[in-house]
């Protein structure tokens, strides 16, 4: 079992009111699975990703991450998480725009002290496997929307993540370019990785072999599609 | 934080800081006066040392001056000028007594005209003294002799002149035996002096010296006749016996009982070497305070720019942490971008207050020697700085929430 939430509950505090952002929540998640996460406006989607992805701590219950309790790490540790288990991927897009896609996609592996060409090597066999080997000193805005959100697959996939969390990867492209993006995902779960795909569109959704659809906070139904 | 990190740091800070020039450019100006303004000082202050210790130096430190004025006044005029005046009588004493002194030289001038034929050289320093004067300069005689003993005893009218004159009127080798007017009155050259050059800023070619009795016979002003009389010690390490005898003499010379006070002075080299030393200190300390303010003031741009820069790249921040940055990335990127600033306003600030008392001295000549200490506190005070205005700003940064900050617009 790569992830386990039991009675998950984050809770917003909004100007002494309390908002529910996950409420008990209970889910297991094995690993090379493909799961779409889907859910009108303010279900919860992002605030469970944020709590998968380490950006974010539970208000109460627990996360259980590849056998482990993560429930409570220090900030350090969080950080640590991040750069070597998770691949954020994000609607939109989140490059650094004054630097390259090569050094967009080196950033992980800075963070994890690898050496330069160790970093450089990487970077660029991981924006040759989203095709963009012919785009590597380009900035963001030189680059079409579908090029960006394909080197963040890139800088997301750079450090062999064990998680892949993509929040609406498709919501700022138009729908023949979301197609290709959705084709990497697919490819990259062919390849043995486990992605969590959050989207408002039930045809992407359908990619995934599991779709769980959240209201207000709460797992309304979880059902395996494949 | 690994080398990759602190690499990449700094390209991060030139691209940013790239983006705001200007901006840039503006605040990082308090930081290059800050810094100028202390290597400028320092340089100055530097090469007016180095040109003092030289004069000093070849002055010799073994000379005393007896005098009715003190150097440094610590006391009321009027005081010293109730004071009987020093005469060359006294020096003849002293020179008779004095076991400790090699030479004793009085000395007094005034400024006259002196004519040869048809040319007239105005304010020619003429200087009354007697024959030892060449020794306890170390000046040399070109042509002919310099001022004897008897010239003085008779009061001849003999003059000894410098180059200057001797060119001013034509470099006339002959003109040794022939006569020459001092302010009208006919006096004969005796000699011509070798090039001297100058001495704390004082030209000492354009002089003429005459037998210090002859000169006292003509001097203009009652009040002025008080001659100064130089001792020079056989050696340099009994000075301290030189001063005791000197002091002790002149009081018996001058009749003082036990209680009266000195009615002369003593003065030294090594007084005004003293107070050219606290002077140039309180200039220091005033100028190392404009400079520490002017860093102030940059340090608090600094600080504002950073703070505009945290806020403005609040998305950044939460990008940088999703992707591992742990907080210490975050502060020593941000310290680094300060860092950067602070060190492109102190290289400018170095090369400027190096430049401009190179451009000064060049043009003037007043002294300039650059001085490696004033690039180390340059250096030194621009890290701190950007370390210290830098750190609450690169603080806030890499305190941000990562789900806060990647929400921000
Ligand atoms: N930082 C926050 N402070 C306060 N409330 C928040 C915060 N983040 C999310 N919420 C609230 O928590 C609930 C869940 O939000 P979340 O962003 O997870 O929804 P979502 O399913 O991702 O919606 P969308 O499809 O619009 O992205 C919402 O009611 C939202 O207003
Ligand atoms: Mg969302």
């Amino acid at each position: 079992m790569l992830i386990q939430l039991e009675r998950a509950t984050r809770i917003y505090l909004l100007g002494g009111e309390k908002i529910y952002g996950l409420r008990d929540v209970n889910l297991s998640i094995e690993k090379g699975e493909y799961v779409s996460v889907m859910g009108p406006s303010g279900s919860g989607k992002s605030t469970m990703l944020n709590i998968l992805g380490f950006l974010d701590r539970l208000t109460s219950g627990r996360y259980i991450f590849d056998g482990e309790d993560v429930s409570s790490l220090s900030e350090e540790k969080l950080a640590r998480y991040r750069n070597r288990t998770i691949g954020f991927i994000f609607q939109t897009f989140n490059l650094l725009p004054r630097m390259t896609a090569i050094s967009n996609v080196e950033l992980p592996l800075i963070y994890r002290g690898e050496r330069r060409d160790v970093r450089l090597k990487s970077a660029r066999e991981a924006l040759a496997s989203v095709g963009l080997s012919e785009r590597m000193y380009h900035r963001p805005n030189e680059l079409s929307g579908g090029e960006r959100q394909r080197v963040a697959i890139a800088r997301a996939v750079v450090g062999s993540p064990s998680l892949i969390l993509a929040d609406e990867p498709t919501g700022n492209l138009d729908q023949a370019t979301g197609e290709e993006i959705i084709q990497i995902l697919d490819s990259l779960h062919t390849a043995g990785n486990t992605i969590i795909l959050v989207t408002h569109e039930e045809f992407i959704a359908e990619h995934a072999d599991r779709i769980i659809r959240l209201r207000d906070g709460r797992i309304e139904s979880d059902e395996r599609v494949r | 934080m690994t080398y990759a990190g602190v690499r990449e740091s700094f390209r991060t800070a030139i691209s940013s800081l790239r983006v705001r020039k200007t901006r840039a450019f503006l605040t990082i100006l308090g930081i290059v006066i800050g810094v100028a303004t202390v290597i400028a000082i320092v340089s100055f202050i530097a090469g007016l040392d180095r040109t003092v210790e030289k004069e000093f130096a070849s002055i010799g430190s073994s000379v005393l001056y007896v005098g009715k004025y003190p150097w440094i006044w610590t006391g009321k005029w009027y005081d010293y000028r109730r004071r009987p005046d020093i005469t060359v009588d006294i020096a003849d004493r002293l020179r008779e007594r004095l076991t400790y002194a090699e030479y004793v030289v009085p000395e007094i001038s005034d400024n006259g005209n002196v004519n040869y034929r048809s040319t007239t050289v105005e304010d020619v320093d003429i200087v009354g003294t007697s024959q030892d004067y060449i020794y306890i300069e170390s000046a040399e005689v070109k042509i002919g002799r310099f001022l004897s003993e008897m010239e003085n005893v008779r009061k001849r009218h003999s003059v000894v002149l410098g180059w200057g004159l001797f060119e001013a009127f034509g470099s006339d080798q002959k003109i040794v035996g022939r006569r020459v007017y001092i302010d009208g009155r006919p006096f004969k050259v005796v000699g011509v002096l070798a090039r001297r050059g100058k001495s704390f800023g004082q030209e000492r070619d354009n002089m003429a010296y005459v037998p210090i009795n002859t000169f006292l016979k003509y001097a203009r002003y009652k009040h002025k006749s008080s001659v100064n009389i130089r001792v020079k010690g056989r050696d340099i390490a009994e000075v301290g016996l030189l001063r005791e005898e000197l002091i002790s003499t002149m009081r018996i010379i001058r009749g003082l009982k036990g209680y009266e006070e000195n009615d002369f002075s003593i003065n030294e080299m090594s007084q005004l070497l003293d107070m050219y030393a606290s002077q140039t200190k309180n200039i220091y300390l005033a100028m190392v305070l404009i400079g520490a303010l002017s860093l102030l003031v940059g340090g608090v741009g600094v600080m504002n720019i950073m703070l505009v820069s945290v806020t403005e790249r609040t998305r950044e921040i939460g990008v940088r942490k999703a992707l591992g940055a742990r907080r210490h990335d975050i502060l020593i990127q941000f310290l680094i971008e300060a860092l950067v600033l602070c060190w492109i306003g102190g290289v400018i600030g170095i090369i400027l207050g190096f430049l401009i008392p190179f451009l000064v001295s060049a043009v003037t000549e007043f002294p300039f020697a650059i001085s490696i200490k004033a690039v180390a506190v340059g250096f030194l005070f621009t890290t701190g700085v950007a370390i210290f205005f830098g750190i609450y700003p690169a603080a806030k940064a890499a305190k941000k929430d990562p789900i806060y900050a990647l929400r921000y617009e």
